[in-house]
């Protein structure tokens, strides 16, 4: 019996019998094998003696004493166990017993059962009543069947109950053993677990992230529905996979490490990211919670929640360069940046500005300091930056230029910036750039164009640059002229409208085709020219520019591009030149007359001293004839009076020469002739001489009287000594306006002539004589000559042999209107 | 034997030509001696000669009236016999030295004489003629 009972509590346990019940079944399997043993002993032993059997009886007695609390301890447990245990004769279909646990389970009394003994299978609730469906085919056959079921108790409870019938045939009667455990606590614990599990797939399989269990050789053996969205792959796709094949190379390692590092501590959880490979083989940044849950029922794996982080990283990539960048650009300049809050203390700064900070204050700033509640800046600088960043606090926004003498001359332009938040003033930012070089280079262009213009001014020469369109012609309006050629025009500086064409209208028309011409071949050759012309200024004064033209051609077509050159008035310069060419010229006439007047003396001079010489030498002589000693001291005598004469007459000559500062007088031409004529009236009268004068359009000149006057009396009496014979000689003296300030004076006679093919060159040469026939030393014209030209005048002669003779004096006409002309120009120039 | 038939003088100045003939006169007193003051005259007496005439010293002065003793040499280049009749001595009071290199440079001047002429340079013309092989 207590076999049976063991083999059936072993059933319900699954095998394994709770510790106390086993040690009770173990008790009670050794009183009965003691007993049995006794028993036998005692069957063998019966005849063996009476002492013995009285002992043997007591001990027996002892022993059944034992057996019954044994029995009774069983029939304890029995009773008190929470199960129901019942037996039925299957084909009576009798309650054979029930143990008391039956009330507990089933609410009613036992004697109910006995009364019904269909009773544990009435009470099952309909919906469960079929399980018992093969429970009669199944012991009928000897097996065991159990079944679990709903009941529903006397009290109206239900609850799960696990029945156990197991079939017992002795060869006559079939007896069904019935085990009934209440197993609501346990269905309601399974269920929970069934719930909860459900609800944890429900939960991962909707999962926003995605989910993996990874086993513990790190095979996927699940991945939530989310991992599609995510990476691309199915459950399909994944399942069975190692994770490692899904992991970058470079992140291996450390996946592998925080595994490692996980699996030894049961619900560690771990954050991780890596890149993993999407199915279309894209690398995608991962960010993961892991969780080793490998010790949890229904789980036992560890658990990866992630999701995709790649553009957050690639984010965070992009930003922390862009930060970096930023970083390196407001360090990489010199340029010094910073703001401020608004209370002054530094909120952010590049390195140049704490640099410049500490070189210059000795001070390193860091962020949160107030840039000015300290004493390392003089009070004049603390009170400068302090009304700056006041006046930017304010809201307003400036630029100021700051100026450094030492360490080294700097100038920094620094630009306040008030930074306004929801519509107040939290902080100003400020940025201050060295233009020290910006300065320097536009204090030199300004200071160097000062100088140009200067240069310009004083040198007078001005600079002008003009365009060419891409048809190489020059840009009408582009032309440009610097101040000083405006003053060299004689206009103020823009007063005129400046063009390509105006130009020309400013140049004097003698030398327009000239200057054209120049430019013109200029712009062929693409080669620099010199042009030297006229211009005649707005007040009328006559000026020589000299302008000069640089072609510019492109470097890459050759085409000009523009033009550009000087403008210099050159006035003076042409005037020198032209008294240079004056005075060369003179000189060389002057020195021609010298050489003439070596001549004349080694010819005229000597000639009567050879001859003195030539009739010394004669006298000498012995046996001389009287006469011809005679004729040698009348030779002598003439010689010695020509000589003294030559001598005279070069004393004269000299003298001439000598007085070109005589004094000049206002002279008028009539009063000359006049005089003239008074002093040889006697040959006028008895040669019947004809004196024509018209002084109409000139009546005086300015000019030395004395060589006036023996000018026109020379020439005067010229005509009259070389008249033709029988002819009564006629003179027309006539004075004429030249345009530049001369008169020419003409003589004009009937007087014999001179063949000017054969001597027109030595007309005016000293002794040199035409006529054979009427007496003269051949000194006249030379004279003539000689004071015409100390007076700056020239002398020209036309002749014609037995016609007559036509003389032509041209003389400067007023001096003072010259010196005039000099004023002007000094006036002018102290104008300027 | 001295080859000089005839000696012709042209100078403007009259008080020359005396003093030259004197001088000739003093050691040649039979020498034909024919002094001229105007060019055109001598030009004249000298184209009458003709080619016939050898033997004659011209001497002549460069400053003549209205004349230049070079244009008279010009003139006398139109008469062919001129160097083969005539010896020229160019006699003048210009100590020039241009007119030195003119007269060197001409073909029918035998030497340039500066005044006053004396009787040595008499003396030395004749020693020119005596070594000529010309005539």
């Amino acid at each position: 019996m207590n076999k049976l009972l063991e083999g059936q509590l072993a059933k319900y346990f699954n095998g394994n019998l709770p510790g106390d019940l086993a040690q009770l079944f173990s008790e009670i399997s050794n009183t009965y094998d003691h007993y049995e043993k006794k028993h036998k002993i005692l069957e063998r032993t019966a005849e063996i003696s009476e002492n013995e059997l009285s002992a043997l009886n007591n001990r027996l007695l002892k022993e059944s004493n034992e057996l019954t609390v044994v029995n009774s301890r069983l029939k304890n447990l029995f009773e008190s166990i929470d199960s129901a245990f019942f037996s039925i004769d299957f084909n009576t279909n009798c309650l054979l017993q029930v143990s008391p646990g039956w009330k507990k389970i089933y609410g009613s009394d036992t004697s109910d059962f006995y009364v019904n003994p269909n009773l544990w299978k009435e009470v099952v609730v309909e919906d469960d009543k079929h399980v018992l469906d093969e429970y009669e085919a199944c012991v009928l056959k000897g097996q065991l069947f159990a079944c679990e079921y709903r009941i529903i108790s006397a009290d109206g409870k239900t609850r799960w109950v696990e029945t156990k019938l197991t079939p017992t045939f002795d060869g006559k009667n079939l007896r069904i053993d019935g085990f009934t455990t209440d197993i609501s606590i346990r269905k309601e614990i399974t269920k929970r677990i069934e719930e909860s599990e459900t609800r944890f797939r429900r939960l991962i399989e909707n999962s926003y992230d995605g989910i993996a269990l990874l086993d513990k050789s790190r095979k996927l053996i699940y991945v939530s529905n989310s991992v599609k969205r995510i990476l691309g792959y199915t459950s399909a796709d994944m399942g069975n996979n190692n994770l490692f094949d899904y992991i970058h190379a470079e992140d291996a390692e450390n996946v592998s490490a925080i595994l490692d590092s996980i699996s030894k501590q049961a619900g560690s959880t771990t954050e991780l990211v890596c890149r993993t490979k999407n199915k279309d083989g894209e690398w995608r940044w991962i960010n993961s919670y892991v969780t080793n849950m490998l010790h949890e029922n229904g789980i036992g794996a560890i658990v990866f929640n992630f999701k995709d982080i790649s553009l957050k990283v690639e984010m965070q990539t992009a930003l922390e360069f862009d930060r970096k960048n930023r970083d390196a650009l407001i360090n990489s300049t010199k340029d010094l940046m910073w703001s401020i809050d608004d209370r002054m203390c530094l909120v952010t700064a590049n390195d140049a500005f704490i640099n410049a900070v500490k070189s210059s204050g000795g001070i390193s700033v860091k962020p949160g300091d107030h840039l000015l509640d300290h004493n390392f800046f003089p009070p004049r600088v603390v009170d400068k930056w302090k009304k700056r960043y006041e006046k930017v606090l304010k809201g307003k926004a400036f630029i100021v230029e700051e100026y450094s003498a030492s360490p080294v001359e700097a100038w920094a332009e620094i630009s306040f910036n008030p930074m306004i938040e929801n519509g107040r003033i939290i902080g100003a930012s400020c940025f201050s750039h060295d233009i020290t070089e910006k300065k320097k280079v536009s204090e030199y262009v300004l200071k160097s164009e000062q100088m140009m213009a200067e240069a310009q001014r004083i040198s007078h020469m001005g600079s002008w640059e003009c365009r060419f369109n891409k048809a190489e012609k020059v840009d009408n309006n582009s032309m440009q002229w610097s101040d000083e050629i405006f003053r060299i025009y004689g206009y103020n500086p823009g007063q005129l409208k400046v063009s390509y064409k105006n130009f020309f209208n400013l140049v004097h028309h003698e030398d327009l085709y000239r200057v054209k011409s120049t430019l013109q071949d200029a712009f062929r050759y693409k080669k620099p020219c010199v042009m030297e012309y006229r211009i005649i200024r707005p007040d009328k004064v006559e000026r020589w520019i000299r302008t000069t033209a640089d072609m510019i051609c492109d470097l890459q077509t050759g085409k000009l591009t523009k033009m550009i050159g000087t403008a210099h008035d050159i006035t003076e310069r042409k005037q020198l030149e032209e008294e240079r060419q004056k005075i060369t010229n003179d000189l060389i006439q002057r020195n021609k007359d010298l050489e003439q007047f070596a001549y004349i003396i080694s010819h005229n001079l000597r000639a009567p001293v050879a001859n003195i010489l030539g009739l010394s030498s004669l006298i000498e002589k012995k046996n001389l004839a009287k006469e011809v000693k005679e004729e040698c001291f009348k030779g002598l005598t003439k010689s010695t009076r020509l000589l003294d004469q030559i001598i005279m007459d070069l004393n004269h000559i000299l003298q001439v020469k000598r007085q070109i500062s005589e004094r000049k007088t206002q002279i008028k031409f009539r009063t000359i002739v006049h005089n003239i004529t008074q002093s040889i009236a006697s040959i006028i009268e008895k040669e019947q001489v004809i004196i024509n004068t018209d002084f109409s359009e000139v009546s005086e000149i300015y000019t030395v009287k004395d060589y006036l006057y023996s000018i026109f009396y020379n020439l005067i009496s010229n005509s009259i000594k070389y008249r033709q014979h029988g002819v009564k000689p006629v003179i027309s003296i006539s004075t004429k306006k030249s345009d530049d300030n001369h008169v020419f004076i003409t003589f004009k006679d009937n007087s014999q002539g001179i063949d000017m093919e054969k001597y027109g060159d030595k007309v005016f040469g000293l002794y040199k004589r035409f006529h054979l026939d009427v007496e003269g030393k051949g000194i006249g014209l030379f004279m003539v000559k000689t004071q015409v030209e100390s007076l700056g005048g020239n002398i020209s002669i036309a002749s014609e042999v037995n016609k007559g003779t036509e003389i032509t004096i041209k003389l400067l006409k007023n001096v003072i209107q010259y010196k005039e002309h000099n004023v002007t120009n000094t006036t002018h120039y102290n104008h300027r | 034997m001295l080859r000089i038939q005839r000696i012709i003088i042209i100078d403007d100045d009259p008080l020359n030509n005396f003093i030259i003939t004197q001088n000739i006169r003093h050691s040649d007193p039979s020498l034909e001696i024919v002094p001229f003051t105007l060019a055109q005259e001598a030009l004249a007496y000298i184209a009458k000669l003709g080619a016939q005439a050898e033997h004659n010293v011209l001497l002549l002065d460069l400053n003549l009236l209205n004349y230049s003793g070079w244009t008279l040499l010009e003139e006398l280049e139109q008469f062919p016999w001129i160097n083969k009749n005539f010896h020229i001595y160019i006699i003048s009071s210009s100590l020039a030295p241009q007119d030195f290199e003119m007269a060197e440079a001409n073909k029918l001047v035998k030497r340039y004489i500066a005044k006053p002429f004396t009787h040595k340079e008499w003396s030395n013309i004749k020693l020119d003629i005596a070594a000529s092989k010309q005539l």
